[in-house]
């Protein structure tokens, strides 16, 4: 399977992106081998919900320099926070909400990068 | 754009799977990891309240009819729904069946629809118009087509419904109104049609990620007006399985009885529920004849689509609002909806073989 460049250039930028502010559990999934309709997801911990906010600031301004920007939801959630820029997917939660949903482990024949 | 597979196949709201999507409630409670399986199996009654009137002209909340109940069953990652008209006679209720809910809560209405259908109701999920509203609005608004413009005015009921001809997004409150609206020569079943419509677009709206922090936001927000035995514990950790739900949705047969009373046309509905519910996708096509609808750059795609299944459709280019299968048959249309991953609507109105329609929601 051919991976697309652009877009795992964006995952990684993403991943940088949530490390400087110190997210928690950084971890990216390529979901293209079991969801016929999902490529990437990045998953991170906030450690609460000013940190989420924080998060989802800082990947949004720095990739809206980088002329990138989400596209439109309807409205986020305290515990979790969805950016969705096409192929890559941008899951922000607390760490209680990403254990209950258990992306990570619905997914988990994902090819993690 | 190439309509990827992958697209099509995120077509299919369930307001009762609303339960599967939202957050634990207060931010105190304890979040217990739980691991994802199946979904969980059940047969549930979904229903609408209506208003309830204080005074003249005086609207005050939920009321204790439901005109809008479904009976649904949850089985195997698959959805099945059948609507029930709410002037239906229901022995056990004493009446019409929308009235049961008023005259003995949710059990009465499980056993009236249980009568109805011989189906086995688990659980109950009652919903206010306005949680209606709210889900909707989470999951982006839904759109319709309307050939003529949809008006009606009640003033005693604060409803105004004004909505030109043409393709129209709708918000949450609008979604009601268009779910509610039933002045037409059809008028109920049209009505229950418009509902399986409505459901299928937030089922597949709700089976996009991006949607999931809005709904669960919703849902947690609603989920105390609604009279449920449907825990959300329970629910929550099979969000993600959302997505690879598939859904069906026809009405109950039947008949015109004495007075403004429905009666159940007991002969349809043993074949009408075997077929409903037995039907699974049969690897060969049906003998059905099949009928593309939708966008012009879609048809040639999915006619080769076809054709490679040994399929032959006509086309015609038309304007969609959303895609989805339509057939009476539920064999036939099992099939269709399965190739293309789309929820299949079974209408009340007449319907000549299936009908696949192909709109702009394949191509975002």
């Amino acid at each position: 399977m051919v991976k697309t460049k652009e877009a795992l250039d964006l995952v990684g930028r993403i991943k940088d992106l949530l490390w400087e502010k110190k997210a928690e559990g950084v971890v990216a999934l390529d979901l293209r081998r079991v969801s016929e309709s999902l490529d990437y997801f990045v998953l991170a911990s906030a450690t609460s919900t000013p940190h989420l906010q924080a998060l989802e600031r800082h990947v949004q301004e720095k990739l809206e320099e980088e002329g990138l920007r989400p596209r439109p939801t309807e409205g986020q959630s305290p515990r979790w926070v969805v950016l969705d820029y096409g192929e890559v997917v941008v899951h922000l939660m607390t760490p209680e909400a990403r254990d209950y949903y258990d992306l990570e482990g619905f997914w988990a024949d994902a090819d993690r990068i | 754009m190439r309509p990827r597979l992958s697209f099509l196949l995120l077509g299919l709201a369930l307001l009762a799977l609303g339960g599967v999507l939202s957050l634990p409630r207060a931010s105190g409670e304890g979040l217990r990891p739980k691991r994802a399986g199946s979904l969980p199996e059940m047969g549930l009654v979904v229903a609408a309240r209506d208003v309830e009137y204080c005074g003249y002209h005086t609207p005050c909340g939920p009321g204790s009819r439901t005109d809008t109940i479904f009976y649904l069953r949850l089985e195997g990652g698959e959805v099945k729904g059948v609507a029930i008209p709410r002037d239906l006679y229901s022995p056990v209720a004493g009446g019409k069946i929308n009235a049961a809910y008023g005259r003995g809560g949710a059990e009465l209405l499980k056993r009236a629809v249980e009568e109805a259908t011989g189906l086995v109701a688990e659980r109950h999920l009652i919903l206010t118009l306005e949680s209606v509203a709210r889900v909707v609005d989470a999951v982006g608004g839904v759109e319709v087509f309307l050939e003529r413009p949809m008006r009606y005015t009640d003033t005693a009921a604060r409803l105004f419904i004004d909505f030109p001809a043409g393709r129209l997004h709708l918000s949450g409150e609008d979604a009601v109104k268009y779910m509610r609206f039933r002045h037409e020569a059809l008028g109920d079943y049209a009505r229950l049609d418009r509902i399986k419509e409505v459901l299928g677009q937030v089922l597949r709206r709700a089976q996009n990620p991006a949607t999931w922090p809005a709904l669960t936001r919703a849902l947690s927000e609603v989920w105390r007006e609604l009279d449920t035995d449907l825990a959300l514990e329970e629910l929550l950790p099979h969000l993600p399985a959302v997505r690879g739900l598939r859904l069906s949705l026809a009405t109950l047969p039947v008949r015109e009885g004495p007075g403004t009373f429905l009666y159940v046309d007991e002969e349809a509905k043993g074949r009408f529920l075997a077929a409903f519910f037995g039907a699974t996708p049969s690897p060969s096509p049906p003998r059905a004849a099949v009928r593309l609808r939708g966008l012009p750059e879609l048809l040639p795609w999915a006619q080769a689509f076809l054709a490679r299944e040994g399929v032959r459709a006509e086309a015609e280019a038309a304007e969609v609002a959303r895609s989805a299968v339509y057939a009476r048959d539920p064999e036939a249309g099992a099939y269709f909806a399965d190739l293309f991953h789309l929820p299949l609507l079974a209408p009340h109105r007449p319907l000549e073989g299936v009908v696949v329609e192909l709109g702009p929601d394949l191509l975002q």
